[in-house]
């Protein structure tokens, strides 16, 4: 009996301990932080484009310059968004200013597409030949189906 | 004394039989074996799983095989959780990228946040 329950025990730690040290291992090359901790997205394109310092240098330049015109797009689409909803809320008819605000929505959100593919390319540009394809596979995933998972799905 | 040489004797041990009566109650003993046999069968099953499992399982040998099954299960078990893992972490990475370069994806967080 002694001797079942030493083996118990033994199955128990060697059971935990193999599976702690094997999951650590094998997740410690997945998070990768950039050194001074903030851009924390762009570690993942340091990671998953394999970029060299001098590309993710040049990628971090441009992703920087385009974070203000980024936010000045979001901002717009938001007043844009909220105008139409404002309206659809107070109107029960149709009426050619809801129209107005349906185009101007669609407008904003044509220029955020145009302004964020034309950084994509400038992005792109900075990668790898093989790497730069990825990326905008990427980005047009996003733009079509609204999500990039079917990318990563696809690469398995 | 030769036995081929007297051919009386001969005789008599050729006609010679052995046959004892069978104990008192021979048959009944038998049975009773028998029926005491079928009772205790489940018994005998944990006997045996109780030998397999104090006695045999803890030697040297076996006890090796199963931790290095244990072992192999583990870290089998480990990579899938981590593979799995992986992917999970590399699309919402990706997610969290493109929210962040998406005016679009950003506004449908903004929507949802202020929900």
């Amino acid at each position: 009996m002694k001797r079942f329950l030493v083996l118990l025990g033994l199955i128990v730690a060697v059971s935990a301990i193999s599976y702690y040290v094997c999951f650590h291992r094998a997740m410690a090359s997945v998070v990768v932080v950039t050194p001074d901790g903030t851009d924390a997205e762009l570690a993942f394109l340091k990671r998953e484009f394999a970029l060299t310092s001098t590309q993710y240098d040049k990628v971090l330049a441009l992703h920087h310059a385009y974070s203000p015109v980024c936010a000045d797009h979001c901002s717009r689409y938001m007043a844009a968004h909220r105008r139409l909803a404002d309206l659809l809320k107070s109107q029960t008819t149709w009426s050619p200013e809801a129209s107005a605000l349906i185009a101007e929505q669609a407008r904003v959100q044509g220029e955020c597409h145009a302004s964020m593919l034309k950084y994509a390319y400038d992005v792109a540009a900075c990668m790898s030949p093989e790497q730069g394809p990825r990326y905008l596979e990427m980005i047009k995933m996003q733009l079509i189906e609204g999500d990039p998972a079917g990318m990563f799905a696809a690469s398995r | 004394m030769n036995k081929d040489q007297d051919p009386k004797l001969r005789e008599v041990l050729g006609a010679w039989q052995v046959s004892p009566p069978p104990a008192p109650g021979f048959n009944a003993a038998v049975w009773q074996r028998i029926s005491a046999q079928e009772k205790t069968s489940p018994v005998g099953f944990m006997e045996t799983l109780r030998e397999l499992l104090f006695v045999q399982l803890p030697k040297p040998a076996y006890a090796s095989v199963l931790l290095v099954v244990t072992a192999t299960l583990s870290i089998t078990a480990a990579n899938l959780r981590a593979d799995h893992m992986r992917e999970q972490y590399r699309v919402d990475s990706a997610r969290q990228y493109l929210a962040s370069i998406d005016p679009l994806a950003m506004t449908a967080n903004s929507v949802h946040a202020s929900r």
